[in-house]
């Protein structure tokens, strides 16, 4: 069985997003990117599956700029086996993404579809579930458990109750939380192993699809930053200003 | 011309960069218990770091020396005490067994090195002979077993746990260093080799061993390479020692540089935040500069060396400069950090300490600057 | 404009999410809602008790009882043709259908909204928070999920609407349910909890944790959470977790404890009426957000606290 990762280029987790002046954007000018941490979650998945002899080939994609062959190199590094780049300098949203992904899908025919719950940058959480819809398959999302039991899977998901346990046939697509596992690093041997795999590149023409968006950005701005209150020299002043506020 | 690192450097780069950034909150573990957990040492195996500039073809890396700069400034962000083991296999002692010993040493070595499981001691430094390696006494005399190793060798890292120690000796003291001195490989369970002294160091580093030989009976299968090449053996890889140490003054500057500027955003006074007085920018300016032309001068040392651009004085200037612009550094950052800077368990106290000794080891400033002057009046 | 409102619930009662997704639903135009689940006849009768809106879609089935995605979703696909928008609350059940939907529609979803600019015009958060974008739809349909904190709840009761059910579509066949574990807790849920006490990486372990801060939120009636350091750390379930990556709350009081305020926490909170923060680092990121701060050693002061209350 094969698993098909997508891969998102994103702004690093640790950088702190600054607002661009004219509110036309975020400014990533100069910006650490990374691969998005929920699709490094994907990733590691994808190899430990493949550890365990339950998938035989892992196949990664990312849709995006040139530079994001560096998110498909990290994963192959951290033990992916061959990479499909989707290049474009567009902002591609999930709905055009998730078509594309099921283009390239009809080629690959995974088994398991692994992907983020979210990109951090538009935090939209949309296109496993909707490449599940335009594929009409079923789909397990916020995994933090996936067990593959022939042809079918047994996925935990991160409910907000709780957990949730749902068994769905394969092919199926899996997103996944934070829990699933923790990501291996991308180890010095690896990098250089990753060199050597195959890394193709193609446009979104190739796969026919319309990438126009449906949703137009009229302005991002800074949200509403919350002022510092007081500071209260003891217990005694808390309870007092507690009480009154009705708390206590 | 192209000033950008290798894509794969880059991705080593980050790779460690992740790597070192999970395991600095261990340094407080560290620094209350005096032990260095153990998944420190086991990530930086499982992760390549120990076989990085050995050989391919016995399990290492071969990294260049710029790749190994490179890597050096990201992992010296780490208290040294959780690379310092690397530093031999990096350096002459390693490249000595790398580039002289047989394919037979060699398959009972490297590997063993890569994994961690055979840790190695290069001595060639002794009381009294520290800059000045051909006064050394200790000695190599043949007998028909092989050679009998005689001496003392001090400030050696790694004496205490190596499996095997890398040892320099006169052979043949009428002939001086050049073709005097020879290098063997002598198994650390020979009887008569002791572990004799523990030197305890300023900084987070760990403990520096005195070695004593006494009577130490090798085979003949021990000598590396040729009889009366070990100076120059010792001598060939100078430059990549001394490029290892200016990268960690670099990641250590650069680290600094980085915790200051935080700092001064944050640090409040008279109203404002400290950033906003102009000594503290002028302070900042100057390190950002200062370690800017440190990597810059490190980065094409090792970029040359790679290229087979070999020059000494270049090795030499970017050691110098990168120590001292990142000595400069991190006592500046200590001083826009104010009292807090002083204090144990901040990340300036420890770098204050243990940047110190890169002006000194694998050669100190004015031992390179020696190396530029000769070279600037051949 | 005529809105559909996902209805959450669990089959027995109304989620409180649905609340706040009406009233977003409401500036839009005329609001539908849909109870989709197996049994939950008094769910639909709480629903049509919703003051304010026009008719409740009921699907009782046993292909609905779990909410699967792959069986509700064609079911709000068809029940589009009559309505030009659908909205969920983004629950975690809301995040995994409507995504869903908006593919069967051909239609570019809108992910948690925090206010309604325009007939197809919506701000919402992009980067965990530290921006804002206003973004306006071209589809011909909308689909929308809404952050319950940014919006006021409508009115639970006074409502008469009509119940009619229609026809849910077959189960798909390609997924089953399996079990649930649910956190069982005594405590008011933390997405609609008055006040919150949340824990931090600082309480060092489960049992301190549990020792610290469940007395005081036991005292004050209140929710519990932590911070994604503290679920990491195994001090507490995942359900706990406050912030980008867990829940996004806005109680009247939230009392952060040992948290230091990484941004992903703050994400997660900084709507909340009143912060307090208990924290032993003055210069700790919490107390640049916090109304009321207070600099001690929580091991101290948490437990003094609790005593005075």
């Amino acid at each position: 069985m094969k698993a098909l990762v997508p891969v998102k280029r994103v702004i690093d987790y640790n950088v702190k997003p600054r607002v661009k002046a004219d509110g036309s954007g975020v400014d990533l000018a100069n910006v650490k990117m990374s691969m998005n941490p929920f699709d490094e979650i994907a990733v590691e998945e994808a190899v430990r599956l493949k550890e365990a002899g339950q998938i035989d080939e892992i196949v990664v994609v990312s849709i995006g700029p040139a530079k994001a062959q560096e998110t498909l190199r990290a994963a192959l590094a951290m033990g992916a086996d061959s990479a499909l780049l989707i290049e474009t300098e567009e902002a591609i949203e999930p709905l055009a993404v998730a078509k594309m992904l099921k283009a390239v899908s009809g080629e690959v025919e995974p088994g398991l579809i692994i992907l983020g719950k979210q990109a951090i940058d538009d935090d939209s959480n949309q296109t496993g579930q909707m490449l599940a819809g335009l594929m009409n398959l079923p789909q397990g999302t916020f995994a933090s458990k996936v067990e593959l039991e022939g042809d079918h899977v047994r996925v935990t998901r991160e409910v907000d109750g709780g957990l949730e346990t749902v068994r769905l046939s394969t092919p199926a697509i899996i997103t996944t939380d934070l829990r699933l596992n923790e990501p291996r690093y991308a180890s010095l041997p690896n990098i250089m192993k990753a060199k050597k795999k195959p890394l193709e590149i193609k446009t979104p023409a190739d796969y026919g699809v319309d990438i126009a968006p449906r949703l137009k950005t009229l302005n991002v701005s800074e949200p509403p930053v919350r002022q510092a209150g007081v500071k209260v020299a003891d217990v005694d002043e808390l309870i007092a200003r507690l009480k009154a506020m009705g708390v206590a | 011309m192209d000033f950008e690192l290798p894509d794969e450097i880059r991705d080593f780069c980050e790779a460690t960069r992740s790597i070192v950034n999970d395991l600095l909150p261990l340094e407080r573990d560290f620094v209350e218990t005096g032990v260095v957990p153990p998944i420190v040492r086991q990530t930086l195996i499982e992760n390549g770091y120990f076989g990085m500039a050995l050989p391919e073809e016995y399990g290492g890396l071969g990294l260049g020396a710029l790749a190994q700069a490179a890597v050096q400034i990201e992992l010296a962000r780490l208290p040294p005490q959780f690379w310092t083991e690397i530093r031999p296999l990096m350096g002459p002692g390693a490249k000595n067994i790398a580039y002289h010993c047989t394919e037979a040493q060699k398959e009972l070595l490297i590997p063993g090195m890569t994994t961690g499981e055979i840790p190695v001691a290069f001595a060639l430094t002794e009381p009294g002979s520290g800059s000045d390696p051909g006064s050394m006494r200790t000695t190599a005399t043949r007998n028909a077993d092989g050679w009998v190793i005689n001496g003392s060798k001090t400030y050696i890292s790694n004496g205490k746990n190596a499996k095997y120690v890398t040892v320099y000796a006169y052979t043949d003291k009428s002939a001086g260093p050049r073709g005097g001195i020879s290098a063997f490989l002598m198994p650390a369970d020979t009887p008569g080799f002791a572990v004799t002294g523990v030197i305890e160091l300023m900084g987070t580093s760990p403990a520096v061993y005195e070695l004593t030989f006494d009577e130490c009976q090798v085979g003949p299968d021990a000598l590396i390479g040729e009889e009366g090449k070990g100076f120059h053996y010792a001598l060939e890889c100078l430059n990549e020692g001394r490029m290892n140490v200016g990268a960690t003054a670099v990641g250590m500057g650069e680290y600094a540089l980085e915790l200051a500027t935080e700092e001064a955003k944050v640090r409040p006074a008279f109203g404002s935040v400290i950033a906003d007085f102009q000594a503290i920018r002028h302070y900042l300016a100057g390190m950002a500069t200062d370690m800017r032309a440190a990597r810059l001068i490190l980065l094409d040392a090792a970029w040359r060396y790679d290229q087979g651009e070999k020059r000494r004085e270049l090795a030499s200037m970017a050691k110098l400069f990168a120590t001292e612009a990142g000595s400069r550094t991190v006592d500046t950052a200590l001083q826009i950090y104010g009292g807090a800077g002083y204090c144990k368990g901040y990340a300036i106290e420890r770098l204050y300490r243990d940047i110190r000794i890169t002006r000194i080891y694998e050669g100190s400033s004015e031992i390179q600057k020696n190396t530029i002057a000769r070279e600037l009046l051949r | 404009m005529k809105t559909l409102v996902y209805v959450a619930h669990d089959n027995v009662h109304l989620g409180d999410a649905t609340l706040a997704t009406v009233t977003a639903a409401s500036k839009l135009g005329e609001v539908h809602l849909l109870v989709a689940g197996a049994g939950c006849g008094a769910v639909a009768e709480a629903a049509s008790r919703i003051a304010g809106i026009g008719k409740v879609h009921v699907a009782d089935d046993a292909a609905c009882e779990h909410q699967l995605a792959e069986n509700i979703a064609p079911l709000i696909a068809g029940l589009m043709t009559d309505h030009d928008a659908v909205l969920f609350p983004a629950t975690t059940t809301g995040k995994n259908i409507a995504p869903r939907v908006a593919a069967l529609l051909d239609v570019m979803q809108i992910s948690d909204i925090l206010s309604v600019e325009g007939e197809r015009t919506f701000t919402r958060p992009i980067y965990a928070g530290n921006a804002i974008a206003t973004v306006e739809s071209s589809d011909a349909k909308l689909v929308i999920t809404v952050r319950g904190t940014a919006f006021d709840k409508a009115e639970a009761e006074g409502g008469a609407a009509e119940i009619a059910a229609v026809a849910s579509t077959d189960d798909a066949g390609k997924s089953s349910f399996v079990s649930a574990e649910l956190a069982k807790s005594e405590r008011p849920e933390l997405t609609s909890a008055k006040i919150i006490v949340s824990g931090g990486r600082a309480l060092k372990d489960s049992a301190t944790f549990e020792n610290i801060v469940m007395p005081l939120a036991d005292k004050l009636g209140a929710g519990v959470g932590a911070s994604r350091a503290a679920v990491d750390a195994g001090y507490v379930p995942n359900d706990y977790q406050v912030g980008q990556t867990g829940k996004i709350v806005a109680p009247e009081v939230y009392i952060a404890i040992g948290i230091s305020g990484a941004i992903q926490h703050l994400a997660g909170m900084k709507d909340s009426k009143t912060i307090i923060a208990i924290n032993k680092d003055e210069d700790a990121p919490i107390f640049q957000v916090a109304d009321i701060g207070l600099v001690a050693d929580l091991y101290q002061a948490v437990p003094e606290l609790t005593a005075a209350l």
